[in-house]
C-alpha cells in the first residue's frame, strides 16, 4: 500500500516523540527489510504493477483512446440510460473509457464516516450533531477515513442505535418542518405514509422498495398505536437511522444495465448521486441531485458538469476540500496535538483549534478565491488566519491585518504552501523537537505515495540521549553513519532537513542550539525529481512542478473519492485522471471531474 | 439551525435520573445455573492490558514458588500476595507470523494466533482471543456475554496510527475481527446499567419501541444481505448478529440490583484523566459482575506504542518513548518501573474492590480470575520474550494461588491461554490459538 497508513510504516509517522528519530543510533527504517532489493525497486515495491510511474506503457496504451470525445464517458452512460440491450437481447458489452474490456476494481462495502454522520443528520433533519464524535473511530484507507475493511462490533451497532434514538427524539419534539401533511387534516395514517415516503428517499438515498416502505410502516402502525402520531413518526426515524441504506453506502448496481460481464455492474443513478454528493460535500445527496438521479440526468459528462458545478458553489463543498487536504497532510487529528510545555509553553488546545482552521481556510481561499491548482495549494504564501496565536507564530502583529477575508501575505522566502503551514509542521513534529523523520517520511508517502517499512524486529533501535549542544541536524547526521540505518535515512532525512528552519510549532528559526540552521536539503529516488535544495519553500516549488507528484495527488484523490486503494484494474481510471490533471495545469476540480466520469466511479466489481 | 445535540445519553440518563440512582452494589444472590461452580457463584473473567514491556530485573519476584518478595514494579500487590499467581520467563512465540514486536505481541497476546494480512499489509489478529472463546460458553446467560472496556485506546499517535489498528485491538471475535471497546465510562455505564432496577412503565414502553425498531432493522438487513456477494456478505451478517444481540438483550430480565454510582462525565482522550478513566472502568465492571450483567470484560489501559504521559508521576515524556530509552541508566529505568508500578497499584485496587464484596463463604475475588499481561517483555528490544503475566483471583477454586511460577526455560504463552480455559471451566481445551504446539496447559497451575 503506497501510503502512509501502512500500519509497518505508521511507527514512524507518530506526531509524538519515537525513537526512530531519536538521534544518535540506528533508527532502523527499512525499506520492508534488510533483505530486499535496494531502492528504487523496494521503494516502488508497494505500487506492485499498480497505477505508477513504472507502467508507463500502460499509460501510453490507455492514452489512446483519449482523442475520441465520446470515450471520455463511455458510448454508454449507466445511470439513467437504456438498458444496454440490443435487438438480439444479447448484453452489449460496455468498453473501457480507454477502450478495450472494462475492468475496474472491487468496491467493498462502506460505512458512512463519523464525519458523513454528522453532516448527513444534519441536512436530512437540520440537525446539527457532533454525535458521531461518541462512535468508534474511523478506519483508513491510506490518509483518508473510510470504514470499509472490518465488521461492525456490537458495540458500534449500540452506538448507532444509541445515536438514533436521541436524534429521533429530537427531531419529533417540533414535527411542523418534520411532516409536510397535517394528520389531523389527511388522517394519522395516510400523514405516516406521505412522511415514509418523503423521508425515506432522503434518508436511504433512493427511493425505498415496497418491502421497506410495509417495514416502515409497520412500525409507524406500532408507534401510532403506542403513543399517537408523533411517536409513529420518531420510530419510523429511529428505524430508518439505523438501517443499512442509511449507515452504509449500499451500492448493489443496476440490474438493467448489463455491462457484458457477470462481474461488473452499472451503478444506478442514485448510486452515482450518493457518490458525488460523498466526494464533494461529505454528505447526503440534496432533494437536486435524487431529482437529477430519478430523472435521468446524472449520465451524460454536461450533466454531470452542470451538477458538480452548482455543488462546488454550495459552502459544503470548502468543508469537504478542506476535510480532504488535511487528510491529506495527516494533520486532521490536530485536536489531539500535545506539545511539551516546557519547551513550548505558549502551546494551547485554542491554538491546535486555530491551527487546524487556518489549514482549512488555507484550503478554501485556494478554491474560492485562487485558481484551485495544485501548485498554489503547494506553494501560495499566504495566511487567512485572524487568531493572534496564530499570526504571533509567523512573527506578525494582528493589528496589522488585513480587511476580513483577505488573507495575510506572509515572506515568500520562508513560506510556501500547504507543507509550510505551522499545523501541518506541528503535526509532524515531537512533542518537544522538530521531526526531520517524520517530515521526511509525510513528504515520501503522501506526496509521492512511496511506502516505508518499519524497523526490522531484531534491530537494536535504542536512541543514545541528546546531546545538549548539538543540533538536531547533527545528531540525525550522526545516526545515518551507520550503514545499516543509511539505507532508509538517506531517503528520508535529506527532506526533513529541508524543514529545519521551522519548531514543533511551525515556528520559522534562525538556529538550533544556538547555531544556523542549515536547511539544505536532497530528493533521491524519485521520478525527476532528484537533485539538492535548500529549505522547505525550494522543496515545495520543485514538489509542485511535479509530475510523480500529480501522479501521487491523483492517487490520493482516488483513494479519498472511492474510500477504498487503487489496484491494476483502476488503471484505466487513473490515467485519464491523470491525464486531465495535467492538461488542465495542474487544476484540482479538472482531477475530481475526470474522477467522477471514470469507469471506477461508475462501475462496480462484485 | 435551531437544534443540536452534543450526546445521545440524555434520555437514558434522565431516566436513571427519575430511578433515584446510586447506591452499594446488592450481594449477588446465587443462581442455579448451568455455569456456576459448587458454591453457587459463577466465575468470571478479566484480563488486563498494558503494553510497552516492563524492566523484568525489576519485576520478576525474589524467593521460591511459595514463599517469594514482589519486586519494586509488583509491591504495592503485596496485601494480596495470598491471591496471586505469577510466571516468570514467559514468550509469546511469534516465529512465522508477520508484523514486528508490538504488532505481534499485541494482536496475539489473547488470542494466541499468527496475525492476518487482510491486503496491503494491513494486520490483524488471526483469531478468537480467549476471553471471547470463553464468553461463548460462559457468557450465554447473562446480559451481556462479555464487556470490553479501553482508556484511550486510540490516543498517542498520529492520523494513521491513531484509530483502529492491530496495536490498538486486543480483544477479537474471530481472525481479522477486532472487537471495538468503549472507551467512556459513562457511556459504559448508560449501556450496562441504564435498564437495571427499573421496573416502570416508562422502560417497558421504551423496549417495546426498541422491539418494534430492531425487527424493522432485522428485517432489512436481510433484505440487503441477500443482495450482496460473499466479499461483503459477512459485514452485514457482523451486523445482523449485533442486532440480534440488542433484541436478546432487549428482551432480556433486567437484574435485581442496585444501581452503582458513577462519577461526573469526563473527556476520555484527555491524557491526564488516564487515571480518572482506569478507576471508573474497574468500578463498573466490578458492578457488573457483582449483578451479575455479564462474566467476562477486559480492561485495556491505552494500547501498543501509546504514549501516554504519565505526569501524575512527575513524568514529562509518553510512556513509548520512555520504553525506548537507554535502560541501563538509572533515571530511564525508573520512569518505566514507575510506570508498571502504577500498573499494579491499579491492579490492587481492582483487586481490593472484588475482596470487599462477599460471595458465600469467600469474597467475590475467590469467584474471579483476573489476568494481565502485556505485548513485550522489555520495552527497548521490542523482544516478546520475558512477557510479564501476573494471574489473580480463584477463579472458583480452580487455582491456587500464593505462588511464584518461574520458567527459566521459557513457557509458551498459549500454554497460559489453554489453562485460562480450563480454570473457567471448559476442561477438554487443548490447544488455543493456531501457533500452539499442543503441550496443554501451564504445568501445575490449575
Amino acid at each position: 500500500m503506497a501510503s502512509n497508513s501502512d500500519p509497518r510504516a505508521a511507527d514512524l509517522r507518530s506526531s509524538t516523540p519515537m525513537a526512530i528519530d531519536r538521534p544518535g543510533r540506528c533508527a532502523s527504517v527499512l525499506f520492508d527489510g534488510p533483505h530486499r532489493a535496494p531502492y528504487p525497486e523496494a521503494m516502488r515495491m508497494p505500487s506492485r504493477g499498480q497505477w505508477s510511474t513504472p507502467v508507463l506503457v500502460f499509460l501510453l496504451g490507455c492514452y489512446q483512446g483519449l482523442n475520441e470525445p465520446e470515450a471520455e464517458l463511455g458510448p454508454q452512460a449507466p445511470a439513467g440510460s437504456d438498458s444496454g440491450i440490443d435487438d438480439a437481447g444479447e448484453p452489449e458489452p460496455e468498453p473501457s473509457a480507454c477502450g478495450g474490456e472494462l475492468v475496474v476494481g472491487p468496491a467493498p462495502l462502506r460505512r458512512l464516516t463519523a464525519t458523513q454522520y454528522d453532516h448527513t443528520i444534519r441536512d436530512l433533519l437540520g440537525i446539527e450533531t457532533t454525535l458521531a464524535d461518541s462512535f468508534a473511530d474511523d478506519e483508513r484507507i491510506g490518509p483518508f477515513r473510510s470504514n470499509g475493511t472490518t465488521p461492525v462490533a456490537t458495540l458500534q451497532v449500540e452506538q448507532y442505535q444509541v445515536a438514533a434514538e436521541a436524534i429521533a427524539a429530537e427531531a419529533v419534539e417540533d414535527l411542523g418542518p418534520l411532516v409536510a401533511c397535517d394528520p389531523t387534516v389527511s388522517g394519522p395514517t395516510e400523514c405516516g405514509r406521505t412522511f415514509i415516503e418523503s423521508m425515506g428517499r432522503r434518508a436511504y438515498r433512493r427511493p425505498l422498495t415496497p418491502q421497506e416502505h410495509e417495514i416502515l410502516e409497520s412500525v409507524f402502525t406500532a408507534g401510532l398505536d403506542a403513543g399517537g402520531f408523533s411517536e409513529g413518526i420518531q420510530s419510523v426515524l429511529e428505524t430508518m437511522l439505523q438501517s443499512p441504506a442509511f449507515l452504509y453506502h449500499l451500492e448493489l448496481g443496476d440490474p438493467e444495465h448489463p455491462t457484458g460481464r457477470d462481474d461488473i455492474v452499472a451503478l444506478t443513478a442514485y448510486e452515482i448521486a450518493s457518490r458525488l454528493s460523498y466526494l464533494v460535500w461529505n454528505s447526503m445527496p440534496d432533494d437536486a441531485l435524487l431529482d437529477a438521479a430519478a430523472a435521468g440526468q446524472l449520465g451524460d459528462p454536461e450533466q454531470i458538469d452542470a451538477q458538480l458545478d452548482r455543488m462546488w458553489a454550495d459552502p459544503r463543498a470548502g468543508d469537504a476540500l478542506a476535510d480532504f487536504h488535511l487528510q491529506w497532510m495527516a494533520a486532521d487529528e490536530l485536536d489531539e496535538l500535545q506539545k511539551d510545555p516546557e519547551h513550548y509553553p505558549d502551546f494551547n488546545a485554542e491554538l491546535a483549534a486555530a491551527l487546524e482552521d487556518e489549514i482549512r481556510g488555507f484550503v478554501s481561499w485556494t478554491f474560492e478565491h485562487g485558481d484551485g491548482d495544485l501548485s498554489t495549494l503547494l506553494t501560495a504564501a499566504i495566511t487567512p488566519s485572524r487568531d493572534p496565536q496564530v499570526l504571533a507564530l509567523y512573527g506578525l502583529d494582528p493589528s496589522e491585518g488585513q480587511g476580513v477575508g483577505e488573507p495575510t501575505p506572509l515572506d515568500p522566502e520562508r513560506r510556501a504552501g500547504l507543507l509550510t503551514l505551522p499545523g501541518v509542521l506541528a503535526q509532524h513534529a515531537h512533542a518537544n523537537q522538530s521531526s526531520p523523520v517524520h517530515r521526511g517520511v509525510m513528504v515520501r508517502q503522501n506526496l509521492l505515495c512511496q511506502s516505508l517499512a518499519p524497523p526490522p524486529e531484531d534491530v537494536d533501535n535504542v536512541p543514545s540521549d541528546p546531546s545538549p549542544d548539538a543540533t538536531t541536524r547533527d545528531r540525525l547526521e550522526e545516526h545515518t553513519q551507520n550503514p545499516e540505518c543509511r539505507a532508509c535515512h538517506e531517503l528520508i532525512d535529506p527532506i526533513g532537513f529541508g524543514f529545519e528552519h521551522y519548531d514543533a510549532l511551525g515556528a520559522y528559526r534562525e538556529q538550533d542550539a544556538g547555531r544556523p540552521i542549515d536547511a539544505s536539503g536532497e530528493l533521491v529516488a524519485t521520478d525527476g525529481l532528484d537533485g539538492p535544495f535548500i529549505g522547505a519553500v525550494e522543496l515545495s516549488h520543485r514538489l509542485a512542478e511535479s509530475n510523480e507528484v500529480q501522479q501521487c495527488v491523483t492517487q490520493q484523490w482516488f483513494r479519498y473519492a472511492l474510500g477504498r486503494l487503487e489496484v491494476d484494474d483502476d488503471d484505466c481510471t487513473l490515467t485519464l485522471a491523470h491525464q486531465a490533471f495535467e492538461t488542465s495545469g495542474g487544476d484540482v476540480r479538472a482531477l475530481v471531474r475526470a474522477l467522477v466520469r471514470s469507469d471506477s466511479f461508475r462501475f462496480i466489481r462484485r | 439551525m435551531p437544534h443540536s445535540i452534543r450526546t445521545g445519553r440524555c434520555s437514558r440518563r434522565s431516566l436513571l435520573a427519575g430511578l433515584g440512582a446510586a447506591g452499594a452494589v446488592a450481594p449477588f444472590v446465587p443462581l442455579l445455573d448451568s455455569h456456576a461452580t459448587s458454591n453457587g457463584f459463577p466465575t468470571r473473567l478479566l484480563t488486563l492490558f498494558s503494553g510497552g514491556g516492563t524492566y523484568y530485573p525489576q519485576w520478576a519476584p525474589q524467593g521460591s514458588e511459595h514463599d517469594f518478595t514482589l519486586s519494586p514494579i509488583l509491591e504495592p500487590l503485596t496485601p494480596y500476595q495470598d491471591h496471586l499467581v505469577i510466571l516468570g520467563h514467559v514468550r509469546i512465540q511469534g516465529s512465522g507470523s508477520p508484523g514486528d514486536g508490538h504488532q505481534k505481541g499485541t494482536g496475539m497476546l489473547w488470542t494466541g494466533s499468527s496475525l492476518v494480512d487482510v491486503g496491503d499489509d494491513v494486520l490483524w489478529g488471526g483469531g478468537i482471543s480467549v476471553d471471547q472463546h470463553i464468553a461463548q460458553t460462559i457468557g450465554t446467560d447473562t446480559r451481556f456475554p462479555s464487556l470490553e472496556c479501553a482508556i484511550q485506546p486510540n490516543v498517542g499517535g498520529s492520523a494513521a496510527v491513531g484509530g483502529p489498528s492491530v496495536w490498538s485491538r486486543t480483544i477479537y471475535a474471530g481472525s481479522a475481527q477486532p472487537i471495538v471497546p468503549e472507551v467512556d465510562p459513562i457511556a459504559l455505564f448508560d449501556r450496562v446499567f441504564s435498564d437495571v432496577g427499573s421496573g416502570d412503565g416508562q422502560l417497558d414502553e421504551i423496549r417495546a419501541r426498541r422491539r418494534s425498531v430492531l425487527d424493522a432493522v432485522h428485517h432489512q438487513l436481510d433484505a440487503v444481505a441477500a443482495r450482496y456477494g460473499t466479499e461483503d456478505q459477512h459485514k452485514l451478517q457482523a451486523h445482523l448478529d449485533s442486532i440480534r444481540a440488542l433484541e436478546l438483550r432487549n428482551e432480556a430480565a433486567v437484574a435485581d440490583c442496585s444501581i452503582p454510582s458513577v462519577g461526573n462525565a469526563i473527556d476520555p482522550d484527555a491524557n491526564e484523566n488516564f487515571p480518572a478513566l482506569s478507576r471508573m472502568f474497574i468500578d463498573q465492571i466490578v458492578q457488573a459482575f457483582a449483578c451479575d450483567l455479564t462474566r467476562v470484560a477486559s480492561l485495556q489501559w491505552a494500547r501498543s506504542v501509546a504514549n501516554t504521559r504519565f505526569e501524575w508521576l512527575g513524568h514529562d515524556q509518553g510512556h513509548h518513548e520512555i520504553s525506548h530509552l537507554d535502560l541501563n541508566k538509572g533515571y530511564n529505568r525508573d520512569k518505566v518501573i514507575e510506570i508498571n508500578r502504577w500498573f499494579a497499584t491499579e491492579l490492587a485496587y481492582l483487586i481490593e474492590q472484588l475482596a470487599a464484596i462477599p460471595e458465600g463463604d469467600g469474597t467475590m475475588l475467590d469467584n474471579t480470575l483476573i489476568v494481565w499481561g502485556n505485548e513485550l517483555g522489555n520495552g527497548p528490544s521490542h523482544k516478546t520474550r520475558d512477557v510479564p503475566f501476573v494471574l489473580a483471583g480463584g477463579a472458583g477454586g480452580r487455582l491456587t494461588t500464593g505462588r511464584w511460577l518461574d520458567f527459566p526455560d521459557e513457557l509458551r504463552h498459549h500454554r497460559l491461554l489453554v489453562s485460562i480455559c480450563h480454570a473457567l471451566g471448559l476442561e477438554d481445551q487443548a490447544t488455543f490459538g493456531d501457533a500452539d504446539s499442543g503441550s496443554g496447559g501451564v504445568p501445575g497451575l490449575t
